[in-house]
């Protein structure tokens, strides 16, 4: 049988309707998650499978709905994020922090920190640098300061997710964010740093600021 | 979860407005049974081998991922900060399902998983792509996959 047949799994149903790919999936999850609830194998499962079984449809264009949300986005009450004291620098919150990050980094065999490809106490001395309006040390120095800075950003963003889901519980996306952008240091100083981008004379620093710091939904 | 009324107004406006791709002839290959189907999972969440070189926005070059390379080192560099992070970072088969796709191989719910699966850089000009794509749809080809599942984020 000749071609190579596709099947979408999307996550925004006007896309799909207005694409109109040949066998494509809707799945009512929150952008970034695709296949649904992480560590929920067989709710992942269901979700995959009924994707792959478009193949065998003879209608097309089709665009099929999984109808079932996803368990992982009702909040846990279980959790408590991680119990951390005040400090004057993301340097040192994120030196607290590290219990609890490498736990998990333990107890799921994988970090998905990494992409600056420098240790967290430099990106984080480097986010303090910048933060004080000082130049920060030059890690990469085949990057510019802009995309060294994205990527040590990304990386602290997700040091501070995996150190909250060491916690005991399965906390929604929700809980983990509205902790980190609304109780942490790192949280209120991207957000001050996106402020001052936005509102600078430099329109490098202004798309910085309106793309990569913060997210819409925590954008004051 | 991803419907609009969940959005905030500038994540719901960019998202309504955002010019899609209009395909004449979209092409349609005839049903096959599932369990003939050869599977290869194509990514567009920007993901990238730990320590090897970052992705830069914009790019439609692809990523090829071994079946002997590991989930612990693949990193995900999208250029976008509007998206879910914390599954990728809890489990990779919420966004990239290598191990489901192997396990559905090894009982023959598919005839089998591909040795190599890919992924692209989201939020990429989709006139872009069209030499990266033949490119990949040449190698799925010589591999003898016949099947692709696509993996927005």
């Amino acid at each position: 049988m000749a071609g190579i047949s596709t099947v979408v799994i999307g996550l925004i149903k006007l896309h799909l309707e207005k694409t109109r790919p040949p066998r494509a999936l809707w799945v009512p999850f929150e952008l970034g998650r695709p296949i649904g609830a992480p560590m929920d194998p067989r709710f992942q499962r269901q979700v995959l499978v009924k994707a792959l079984q478009l193949v065998e449809s003879a209608k097309q264009p089709v665009i099929e709905d999984f109808t079932d949300e996803d368990p992982r986005s009702i909040d846990c009450p279980d959790w408590r994020p991680p119990v951390i004291a005040t400090h004057l620098s993301v340097t040192d919150e994120c030196i607290e922090l590290k219990p609890w990050y490498q736990r998990q980094c333990v107890d799921k065999s994988r970090t998905s920190v990494g992409v600056a490809g420098a240790p967290i106490a430099d990106l984080a001395a480097l986010f303090d640098a910048v933060y004080d309006g000082k130049e920060g040390k030059k890690i990469r120095p085949e990057l510019s300061d802009r995309l060294m800075l994205r990527y040590a950003i990304d990386d602290l963003k997700a040091y501070y997710v995996e150190a909250a889901m060491a916690e005991r519980g399965s906390p929604s996306s929700r809980q983990i964010y509205d902790w980190l952008w609304q109780s942490t240091l790192l949280g209120s100083r991207m957000r001050e740093l996106r402020h001052r981008f936005v509102n600078s004379d430099d329109d490098k620093l202004i798309d910085m600021g309106n793309k990569f710091i913060v997210p819409h939904q925590w954008r004051d | 979860m991803a419907r609009p009324e969940h959005m905030t107004q500038a994540q719901r406006q960019g998202l309504e407005t955002l010019d899609c791709p209009v395909f004449d002839n979209a092409a349609f290959v005839p049903p096959r049974p599932l369990e003939q189907c050869r599977v290869a999972l194509i990514s567009s969440a920007g993901l990238m081998k730990r320590k090897e070189e970052n992705i830069p926005g914009g790019s439609a070059d692809y990523r090829t991922f071994e079946s002997k390379w590991p989930d612990r080192d693949i990193l995900m560099n999208h250029i976008s900060v509007n998206f879910d992070r914390t599954a990728f970072a809890e489990d990779i088969n919420s966004v990239f399902p290598r191990a489901l796709l192997k396990e559905l191989a090894e009982e023959k719910v598919i005839a089998e998983a591909a040795k190599n699966h890919y992924a692209f850089m989201g939020a990429t000009a989709p006139e872009k792509f069209r030499e990266s794509v033949e490119q990949l749809a040449n190698e799925l080809k010589s591999a003898d996959i016949n099947t692709a599942c696509l993996l927005p984020v």
